[in-house]
């Protein structure tokens, strides 16, 4: 594998990833009025398989585990295999405020904060 | 040679493209699937590098609307993968995708190599065929 050079894309990814935990923290709005709601179930699933890409191009391990995680399960609901919950939405809401502040950290320090345990709740529901 | 990279993500669009530019190829961008058919129409591509997870019109119909087109259906296409993909990529392979590239594993070498051999397989496919 090539070596990433971050530096002159960082700035581009702290934007974008920003947009995407954005876009899912507005989705889980919708889905708390409308559980079912086809584009809000869409949004999150894009926006969180984006941010997983992302993490594993450039190696950020702790986002890419927490967005694949979501992705997956967004994948099945999509697909009428799941459906969205009180627990699952309460989950993702804390997971945006984890991958909020870990942005924040790599933007400021370089470095991804542990979200381990924010993975752990999505992968029990 | 012109290449047409459909991606959504504005990360791995300009990322891409700036690889892709440095090496000397030309570049444009399509955002979604529905733009990849009018870019693909516009500038012609010799080879469109396909993302399947996009939104308003995904990957998979994007193969589908392209087979059905005499013209664009010439031009070869390699699908932007991730891992865990595997299904998608085969389906895409089904759906007329020549290949795949990893996106999310960055081998400069490895995606240019994919590239001319997968103009190099359609023009004989196409020769054939004509």
């Amino acid at each position: 594998m090539d070596k990433f050079d971050l530096a002159s894309f960082k700035g581009l990814y702290l934007k974008t990833a920003r947009e995407y935990i954005d876009k899912i923290e507005a989705s889980i709005e919708v889905l708390l009025k409308q559980p079912e709601n086809p584009d809000a179930i869409m949004n999150i699933y894009i926006s969180a398989h984006s941010l997983s890409s992302q993490g594993t191009l450039i190696g950020y391990k702790n986002i890419e585990s927490v967005c694949s995680t979501i992705e997956r399960i967004f994948k099945k609901i999509k697909e009428g295999k799941a459906k969205v919950s009180k627990d699952l939405l309460t989950a993702l809401k804390d997971s945006v405020i984890g991958l909020t502040n870990c942005v924040d950290s790599i933007d400021k320090e370089n470095k991804e904060i542990d979200l381990s345990n924010i993975k752990s709740r999505l992968e029990q529901l | 040679m012109n290449i047409l990279i459909v991606e959504d993500d504005v990360f791995f669009q300009k990322f891409y493209s700036q690889k892709l530019l440095e090496a000397g190829f030309t570049v444009n961008v399509a955002i979604d699937g529905n733009d990849a058919l009018v870019k693909a129409r516009e500038t012609k591509p010799d080879l469109i590098i396909l993302d399947i997870i996009m939104p308003n019109k995904d990957g998979f119909e994007v193969l589908e609307d392209i087979s059905k087109d005499d013209e664009l259906k010439k031009i070869p296409i390699l699908v932007f993968s991730t891992l865990g993909q595997d299904e998608d990529v085969q389906r895409a392979l089904k759906l007329g995708a020549v290949g795949y590239v990893n996106k999310t594993f960055f081998d400069f070498g490895n995606l240019k190599a994919k590239i001319e051999a997968a103009i190099r397989a359609k023009k004989n496919l196409n020769y054939a065929y004509n």
